[in-house]
């Protein structure tokens, strides 16, 4: 299915709004009234457009919009398929939810307005990465992004956090500098740098440097797409963070990583390229192993922020596996997995964080009879994590059924074997927290056990993520949700192709 | 399913999804008397609604519904093995509901448990109901998983372990019965209830049963996998236990039941069974296997509720046997197939009786324990009837359902034997029929013992039986039992036989049964058999005091599994603490690695790098020469030009051979860095010392006026402590970095100073001495000349960016509020600048060499 392009302001709008949103921010943001309708409004606007350019790209159009040209073939390029509708749908609905959450969880914060400002400006580059028509503008916001999120993975100010974050920047530009690399081998390999469906390379382009460039970006955006052994940052930057922004940054940041993957795989190399190569058997190697050593990991952390990293290294990995096989039904598993992991992953840190507000508890073996204190946020994390460990019929196991199909489809019995154990070993690091909360052993039930006060708006921004995992588990076939864009994605990416 | 005579029906959505919708509501109504009697209403109405339909699927009707949900729709059909499961379990519900209103009517959270109530009824019909595997599997998963709440009901420790145990059992059922779907459907392309295309080999047949029969046989009970029933049912509340035992496990069974009849068996009309045969064989031997444990184990029970959940595995075994012995006749297997599922009905039937009896009892009594327990049939006579009704129902005596279901079962069981390949289940008939004598014994164990027996003295005080509802109840159940003995013609002639005869299996015999063998005076002289073998048994157990006996836990699969699941876990944990301790030592590993390997390259770099600068100089002059002496260059002009030119390429070149590679400067910053860190070591070793002298003068105080001595080991300390100072700000360099970096050998130092101080004091303190102990210093120290190199040893960039990717919690880093002031700080800070200093030119020549490679492959292809 070959989209009609369609010239337009709207990625720009898009791009844009949440950006201006942050210099009004930082103009206005010192009236403390300000904060909520600025931050709010401009989130919740472009939320609304980006359903707008949803709706568009469902009809067959690509909207699209030339900014500026650097030098001759090197153009800055907006432009929004079902890949990138998908990928910034899930951004555009996160960040709102982050923003009202962050509102009252940093409310006392003194520098509460930057880190909105900062939040929403993350949110236009995030945007931007999802509308990049070619990989030189994802270079340029991506990078961005990068950047403007060690401020905000730093803002507690605490040694941890610093550290986290010196780390989570060393790993980014070490990261930059590859997939720079990565782009200048491909430039110089094809004097081009759009994003073509079914590849740019064409397909006798020399092995070396063609392997070069796969190395390249692979390292490059593995690095934010937390692929072992890449994943170092992960772990230190979740908890450093502010809980609003640790959502964002498993929710979304990490799989900005993957997008890029599949953007560079798909559009640059193209899946008969990449089977010539025969390199993705390593990816997806890899991937495996990374789904299976970041469960097992998890289960041995009793910080609760750093177990839920650790599920998200190995989520992103189902991910990276089912893009390895370079099939259009796993692909579609994993864009789905992408888009309902962020919301239920943001939940959980939501989660975290309500714990944390209220109770001042980080670690899962204080958790004992916490339902008796936040029994709305017991019901409601009860319901992320069984939905992250995929029980039907919410959405983490829709996502994880999508997967299954394509990763036996296309891999056979050993992918499959992967998906189970690492089914089973997320049972295993988030099972006990369920049960700790509800069922605390009798020895050890708090005697400060009574019903807490609970941060309204903190409740508001989790539930809503509650009830999104439930409707995209019940029905998933809403028209412009996840699946019907990843279908569409995926038809676009690997259709093209055949 | 044959989609000819489907008719759609917006009943059955409404019937899965009501419950679950009521559950909801539930909550939102005030009154406690209103809350029980929606309750009981919407059980009954699903009921109302199963019975409606139930005509025109016996007249061969198929409604089917569907609902969008999920990915497409929940679809839903109710053909005459659905609706036989269907009948069963609202009723069963009905009555369960009923007795459950009365039963939790003084629990706190009897709302919830009620709510849980409906919301099972309605994932329960969800199983029963449904027309393809993936809401099948989306109802048993619910199912599953939202019977823990009612497991661990109590919250009481032992419910707390048994919750563990059934959400690890059922869970990774569950996710064995995922694998087997996917796999179904990647060979069949869809996921309806139809047999797998023919081309699909015998592998995956096997593997597909494998799978199946894992997650359903975990639901059913089957031994090995039923750790958790024994542990779940005894603990949830009796209402709860009657659906668990009753109808939920059944679930299990349908689900065999249905692969083995529905996928796995060829296409209508092919008589080859092949594969098939042997998968119905291999479950009717686990069958075997666990009515066999389930009977020795019920009969080593103290308390009523676990006796009933190890007699529900054994019940459980009954009814695989007959489904896999019905597999392995084939074509022929209608007897066995139709007694596994008539059993199905009547284990619901009497098994819920018997529950609720066994909670009206613990409700009444206060404890559920047989032992102290006693002559209760006089005070809870109804109570007593419903028992003995139901346990003549599962001991299979003649007149009552169970003789039927059991009697069809042996038959096929005894019919298989005779075929060729199942000739050993000879033996499984005799541990049959010892299993259905052991039935017999232990019903009249619990009879005697709560009932007849005369009361212990401890539980003298007088009890009556239970609310109205809860009698009710029970005696609901009790009808079918018996009409079911008289009359089990309906369920078998009407309903199954020409179900199982529309997929190609004969129904002759099931009319052949109930002609030749119903009542036939064999069957009652085999029962009369197995009664009086189980009564012997009674009384020799009774006697010997066998039944107290309990059996070592390592017999029992759970102590193994817990034993697995325990080593898993602490692997897991292990790993994650490996991976802690590798990121706190991987720097050294990587810096080890670099000395070892790359440094020495590094090193050679500049000697390299001048190589090549003479390499150049001398490659221009043989150039040049080549021009001018080659006389290829006629103009004077311009050999003069290349000469000039010559001359100045040597003076740069020679300028930088000298600028660049001359000795490196020493970084005057680091050495002063170097120093007042060295300086801080040193002096906390003076202060050691002086405090060891102090020790010593005062530990000799005794023998020496005091002060004088204190004096003179001052003096000492600090003399000594000066002369290391001196001494290692003069080593400087290395030896001064090992001394500050590790204090080892200051620690060395201080210990030789101090021991050579306790001589002196020991003797007397003479300048001679002291001088000897100066040379010893210096003998310690070494001789300056011994190390060289005065340079801090340079870490480069890489290594730098492993420490700081690799150590984030280790403490070098510039947070200086949680560093003390001093040495380390200042030390720190130098070690930061010089990271961004190497990080800027390293990733500057990183960009360079990779625009080079791109320019080259650019050029080059």
């Amino acid at each position: 299915m070959i989209a009609v392009p369609l010239p337009s302001l709207l990625p720009l709008l898009v791009v844009l709004l949440p950006l201006l949103g942050a210099v009004l921010l930082g103009v206005f943001g010192h009236q403390r009234r300000w904060l909520a309708p600025l931050a709010l409004g401009t989130s919740g606007l472009t939320f609304g457009l980006v359903l707008v350019l949803v709706s568009t790209v469902r009809q067959g159009f690509q909207p699209e919009i030339a900014l500026m040209q650097l030098a001759p073939p090197m153009r800055i390029v907006l432009g929004v398929d079902a890949l990138g509708a998908l990928f910034a749908l899930t951004i555009a609905a996160l960040f709102p939810l982050a923003l009202a959450y962050a509102l009252k969880s940093l409310a006392d914060d003194a520098h509460l307005k930057r880190f909105l400002a900062l939040v929403l400006a993350a949110q236009g580059l995030m945007l931007g990465v999802a509308f990049a028509d070619n990989l030189l503008t994802l270079l340029a916001f991506y990078e961005l992004f990068s950047l403007i999120s060690y401020p905000l993975i730093v803002h507690d100010r605490t040694p941890k956090a610093l550290a986290a974050g010196l780390k989570y920047i060393v790993y980014i530009i070490v990261g930059g500098v590859f997939i720079l690399t990565g782009i200048i081998v491909v430039y110089a390999l094809a004097g081009d740098l759009a994003f073509v469906p079914g590849g740019l390379l064409s397909a006798d382009v020399a092995r070396t440097p063609a392997l070069l460039a796969w190395v390249c970006l692979m390292v490059g955006f593995g690095v934010k797409a937390a692929l072992m052994p890449l994943h170092g940052w992960v772990a230190d930057a979740h908890p450093a963070a502010p809980p609003p922004f640790s959502a964002i940054l498993s929710g979304v940041m990490v799989a900005a990583g993957s997008f890029g993957i599949l953007r560079v795989l798909f559009e640059i190399f193209g899946a008969q390229l990449l089977g010539q190569l025969g390199v993705m058997p390593w990816l997806a190697t890899i991937a495996g192993i990374s789904a299976v050593l970041a469960g097992a990991l998890a289960i041995g952390e009793d910080e609760f922020k750093r177990r839920l990293a650790y599920s998200t290294i190995s989520q992103m990995a189902y991910v990276a596996l089912a893009i390895a096989l370079l099939s259009e039904l796993a692909l579609v598993g994993a864009l789905v997995h992408i888009s309902h992991h962020a919301f239920i992953k943001a939940g959980l840190f939501f989660c975290a964080g309500l714990i944390v507000a209220v109770t001042g508890f980080k670690k899962v073996s204080e958790f004992d009879g916490l339902a008796r204190r936040m029994p709305a946020t017991a019901v409601m994390l009860t319901l992320l994590a069984l939905a992250m460990i995929g029980v039907p019929p919410l959405s983490g196991f829709l996502s994880k059924w999508l997967l299954g199909v394509g990763l036996i489809e296309a891999g056979g019995l050993l992918p499959l074997g992967v998906l189970v154990i690492g089914t089973l070993l997320a049972a295993a690091y988030l099972w006990p927290v369920i049960f700790r909360i509800w069922l605390p052993r009798e020895d050890v039930k708090r005697a400060e056990s009574a019903w807490a006060r609970q941060p309204t708006l903190m409740l508001i921004a989790l539930a809503a993520t509650a009830v999104l995992t439930v409707v995209l588990g019940l029905a998933a076939t809403l028209p412009g949700g996840p699946l019907e864009l990843a279908r569409l994605a995926a038809a676009q990416l690997i259709g093209a192709d055949g | 399913m044959s989609m000819d005579s489907a008719s759609v029906s917006l009943l059955l959505p409404v019937l899965v999804f009501g419950p679950l919708l009521a559950a909801a509501l539930l909550p939102l109504l005030r009154h406690r008397t209103v809350q029980d009697l929606f309750a009981v209403v919407v059980s009954a109405l699903a009921l109302a609604g199963v019975v409606s339909l139930a005509p025109s699927v016996l007249q061969g009707a198929l409604p089917v519904g569907r609902l969008p949900g999920l990915l497409g729709h929940f679809n839903f059909a109710l053909d005459p093995f659905g609706l036989l499961f269907a009948l069963v379990g609202c009723f069963v519900w009905f009555s369960a509901t009923l007795y459950a209103t009365a039963y939790v009517r003084d629990d706190p959270a009897r709302v919830r448990f009620l709510a849980v109530l409906l919301v099972l009824l309605g994932a329960n019909l969800g199983v029963v109901l449904a027309a393809d595997l993936l809401t099948l599997f989306v109802f048993f998963e619910l199912l599953g998983l939202v019977a823990l709440l009612v497991v661990v009901h109590s919250g009481s420790d032992e419910a707390r372990s048994a919750g563990v145990t059934y959400f690890w059992m059922t869970f990774a059922g569950g996710l064995a019965l995922l694998a087997g779907i996917l796999l179904v459907l990647l060979l069949s392309d869809s996921l309806a209830w139809q047999p797998l295309p023919e081309a699909v080999a015998s592998g995956w047949r096997w593997a597909i049963f494998g799978l199946l029969l894992v997650g359903f046989g975990v639901k059913a009970g089957m031994v090995p996998l039923h750790v958790w029933l024994p542990a779940a049912h005894p603990v949830a509340p009796a209402p709860a236990s009657a659906l668990l035992s009753g109808v939920m496990i059944k679930a299990g069974a349908y689900g065999l039941f249905r692969s083995l009849n529905m996928l796995l068996r060829p296409e209508a009309g092919l008589e080859a069974w092949n594969e098939a045969a042997d998968m119905g064989l291999v479950l009717a031997l686990l069958g075997i296997l666990t009515l066999v444990v389930g009977v020795v184990m019920a009969l080593l029970q103290d308390s009523i509720k676990r006796m009933l959940a190890w007699s529900s595995v054994s019940q459980m075994g009954f009814m695989l046997t007959g489904l896999g012995a019905g597999a392995f006749l084939a074509v022929d297997g209608a007897m066995a197939t139709a007694g596994g599922l008539l059993h199905v009905v009547n284990h619901a039937l009497f098994k819920s009786c018997l529950f609720l009896a066994a909670g009206a009892i613990a409700l009444r009594c206060g404890t559920a324990d047989m032992h102290r327990l006693g002559g209760l049939w006089r005070q809870m006579p109804i109570t007593f009837a419903c028992v003995l009704v139901a346990a003549a129902g599962i001991a299979g005596l003649p007149l009552f359902n169970g003789f039927v279901s059991k009697s069809m079962i042996h038959h096929g069981l005894v019919e298989a034997s005779q075929r060729p390949g199942g000739e050993f289940l000879v033996y499984g008939e005799w541990l049959f029929m010892a299993a259905a004598a052991g039935t017999v014994a232990y019903f009249s164990r619990f009879i005697f013992l709560v009932f007849l027996r005369r009361a212990p003295q401890s539980t003298k005080t007088p009890v009556r039986d239970p609310a109205p509802a809860m009698r009710v109840a029970m005696v609901l159940l009790v009808i079918p039992i018996v009409w079911l003995g008289w009359r089990p013609h309906g369920p078998l002639e009407a309903l199954m036989a020409p179900a199982l005869a529309a997929w190609g299996v004969a129904e002759a015999p099931i009319t052949y049964y109930l002609e030749r063998y119903f009542l036939s005076a064999d069957d009652l002289i085999a029962s009369a058999g197995i009664l009086t073998g189980g009564l012997l048994l009674f009384a020799l157990g009774m006697k010997s005091g066998l039944f107290r006996r309990q059996p070592p836990a390592a017999l029992g699969v759970d102590y193994w599994y817990r034993h697995l699941a325990g080593r898993l876990l602490a692997l897991c944990v292990g790993l994650a603490g490996l991976a802690a301790r590798l990121r706190a030592r991987a720097p050294t590993i990587l810096e080890t690695l670099y000395v070892g390997c790359v440094k020495p390259l590094w090193d050679y770099g500049p000697i390299l790098r001048r190589r090549a600068w003479r390499g150049l100089l001398l490659g221009l002059r043989g150039v040049t020469d080549f021009f001018l002496k080659g006389g290829l260059l006629r103009r004077k002009v311009w050999r003069d030009l290349l000469v000039r030119l010559r001359s100045i390429a040597e003076f740069l070149i020679d300028t930088t051979l000298r600028d660049h590679f001359g000795p490196p400067p020493a970084p005057a910053d680091r050495g002063q860095l170097e120093k007042d860190r060295l300086y801080a070591a040193l002096d906390q070793q003076r202060d050691r010392l002086i405090l060891a002298a102090d020790r010593l003068a005062r530990e000799r105080d005794h023998r020496r006026p005091g002060d004088a001595l204190i004096n003179a080991s001052h003096m000492l300390a600090g003399w000594i402590g000066t002369e290391l100072l001196e001494r290692a700000m003069a080593a400087g360099g290395e030896r001064a970095r090992e001394l500050a970096d590790s204090e080892r050998l200051a620690r060395r130092l201080a210990e030789r100073a101090v021991g050579l101080a306790r001589r002196q004091l020991d003797s007397e303190l003479d300048p001679a001495d002291l001088k000897q102990v100066a040379e010893e210093l210096n003998e310690l120290l070494g001789p300056e000349s011994e190390r060289p190199d005065p340079t801090w040893p340079e870490r480069s960039w890489p290594a730098e960016i492993t420490a700081i990717a690799l150590a984030p919690d280790h403490g070098h880093w510039p947070v200086s509020e949680s560093l003390e002031q001093g040495a380390l700080v200042s030390a720190a800070r130098g070690r930061i600048m010089k990271v961004a200093r190497d990080l800027s030119s390293g990733l500057l020549v990183a960009f360079a060499i990779l625009l080079l490679v791109a320019l080259s492959a650019r050029i080059l292809l």
